[in-house]
């Protein structure tokens, strides 16, 4: 039983603190219709930040937004090359997160850095006023505190004049033109707020996990894809209320089907492949069940707002 | 007064190149302000291209776009839209479909304004959204809530004509609008059109298809062929203008030019 606990306990912390990830990935591939590769590579720059940062003492607070400005920026130069320089959208996002790989090194000095000892979020500041019965719950209390402050802070936005007019860009640019704004602005200011997210995402899994690791990016858009997919197809019909809502839960999900597929005895060398067989099954039976519904295909089979 | 002037147009796509298309050699055409103008004219003789041209889409070779008293050669298309507003034959190109009726009206009125953290919906405003929608006479007053991508597209091209009018503009582009929809739908929309150019008093550019709306409606026909203005008839002289003169037109064109036979002079049912 114990073991069960302490496996959902594990499930729970990864798909909320990648569910920020997730998040972020929402806002390029379903809000923006822009399939950004980027977070492969602001993922473990929020990290690689983090765990340089912490290491020399800087409040592990100041560090985690520091390295959401550092998201940012990186999503700022996917935007520039795609609106600026005419680059495909997907090769922009490869192009950041190729140099990305680079600027992560250079940052982090070295591959694999440990950052025991360090202050971070989870041993430090505020969530050491938790009565100590519940300092085993710390971790998972603070993940899911700061995932659902996330996702409020995104439905807020999403409600805001800048927040529609991001939307109305993915949904129909020549609309943003009519209104007389730049798509290519609006373009540029999503990518921003979607790998701010990815990069905040990798601080506070560095903090968790103590490590930072330059592989730790690879991979992370099929993390953040798949949540995203598997939380609209399965939680589409519930009433869940919003997307954001959905995301979280359906990173979630897929850490737990991951953590499932490990622990029925899968090889964890095999862990990219299943990986990809999940996300694959995500999207077919995704368009399994649209056809299901006969609606015409994705967003425009939606018929309450949810954003 | 003149509200558009075009001086000395050419057009030239792929220039210096075997594609080379010659669509506008030195045209010239003003525009006053309050006219109605309907254009016609065959697949090919520059009537998109034109629109384009106005709207900010295409950038002339040679030549000037002067809005206003102002040279507005080179701007950005996003830039135009300060000033007109376009309706498209697809009539998703004029909202957006995952956003409700109300957050897409909401959008359309923020135009002109900072796009900042403000709220995006002002609930004071709902009332008078309301009543505009009241006016398309759709029963989307009832649907504020309902997204748009769920509407028909008489519905969608309704919400359009109402975004793109919403905020004032001085120029209202109609760009083939009521191609894609059915012929009652399409009457509906034209009269609803005719409406709302009349109460706004705004100055208006149809390209239209539909000869007998061309002389049904505004108050002054332009036919273009080969980036050429071949018929522009004001008021009195459109009256006298009949379909099957513009048919006549149409096919004496045709017989100089065989190799293009797609000629969409259509929608002549009653």
């Amino acid at each position: 039983m114990d073991i069960v606990l302490e496996i959902s306990k594990g499930i729970l912390e990864q798909g909320l603190i990648y569910g920020i990830m997730a998040l972020g990935v929402y806002i390029s591939y379903q809000v923006l219709d822009f399939p950004d590769l980027s977070v492969d590579g602001t993922f473990p720059l929020g990290a690689a930040i983090t765990a340089i940062l912490t290491l020399r003492q800087v409040n592990p607070w100041l560090a985690s937004l520091l390295s959401f400005f550092a998201g940012g920026l990186a999503g700022l130069v996917t935007g520039l090359l795609h609106v600026k320089l005419k680059i495909k959208d997907l090769l922009s996002g490869i192009l950041t997160m190729t140099a990305l790989w680079s600027v992560n090194l250079a940052i982090a000095k070295t591959s694999l850095l440990s950052t025991y000892g360090a202050r971070t979020i989870f041993n430090s500041g505020p969530i050491l006023l938790l009565p100590a019965g519940l300092t085993p719950w710390r971790t998972l209390i603070l993940a899911f505190h700061l995932a659902l402050f996330m996702k409020y802070v995104l439905d807020w936005y999403l409600t805001t004049r800048s927040g529609l007019l991001l939307r109305a860009v993915g949904d129909n640019p020549q609309l943003v033109i009519s209104l007389a704004q730049n798509p290519g602005y609006i373009k540029i200011l999503g990518l921003i707020i979607s790998n701010g997210f990815a990069a905040l995402s990798g601080s506070i899994l560095c903090q968790q996990q103590r490590f930072f690791d330059v592989n730790m990016g690879a991979g992370i858009i099929v993390i953040g894809l798949a949540s995203v997919i598997i939380g609209m197809t399965v939680f589409k019909n519930l009433p869940l209320g919003k997307y954001t809502s959905m995301v979280l839960l359906g990173s979630i999900l897929y850490k737990a089907a991951l953590a499932i597929a490990l622990n029925l005895g899968f090889d964890p060398n095999y862990l990219k492949l299943i990986m990809a067989i999940l996300f694959t099954v995500a999207l077919v039976s995704n368009r399994v069940l649209e056809k299901k519904e006969g609606g015409p295909k994705g967003r425009e089979s939606i018929a309450i707002n949810k954003y | 007064m003149n509200l558009l002037q075009l001086i000395n147009i050419e057009v030239v796509f792929e220039q210096n190149t075997n594609n080379e298309t010659v669509v506008f050699a030195d045209f010239n055409l003003e525009i006053k302000k309050g006219q109605f103008i309907s254009l016609v004219g065959s697949n090919g003789s520059g009537k998109t291209t034109l629109l384009n041209l106005i709207a900010g889409n295409i950038i002339p070779t040679k030549g000037s776009v002067v809005f206003a008293q102002r040279d507005i050669t080179g701007l950005k298309e996003h830039q135009h839209s300060h000033f007109m507003g376009r309706v498209f034959q697809d009539p998703a190109l004029g909202t957006s479909p995952s956003m409700t009726i109300l957050e897409n009206l909401a959008l359309a009125e923020a135009k002109g304004h900072s796009f900042g953290l403000q709220r995006g919906i002002n609930k004071k405003r709902l009332d008078y959204y309301k009543t505009r929608l009241e006016q398309l006479q759709l029963g989307l007053e009832n649907k504020l809530q309902v997204q748009v991508g769920s509407l028909s597209s008489g519905q969608r091209q309704a919400l359009a004509l109402l975004i793109c009018t919403l905020t004032p503009i001085k120029l209202l582009i109609l760009d083939e609008h009521t191609a894609a929809l059915d012929p009652k739908t399409s009457e509906t929309i034209m009269e609803l059109t005719d409406k709302i150019i009349k109460k706004q008093g705004v100055t208006a550019l149809m390209v239209t298809h539909n000869l007998r709306y061309a002389l049904e409606y505004g108050d002054r026909l332009l036919m273009l062929d080969k980036g050429k203005t071949v018929i522009d008839a004001n008021n009195a002289e459109k009256d006298k203008l009949r379909v099957q003169d513009l048919v006549q037109m149409f096919s004496e064109f045709m017989e100089e030019r065989p190799a293009i036979s797609n000629l969409k002079v259509i929608h002549l049912a009653t």
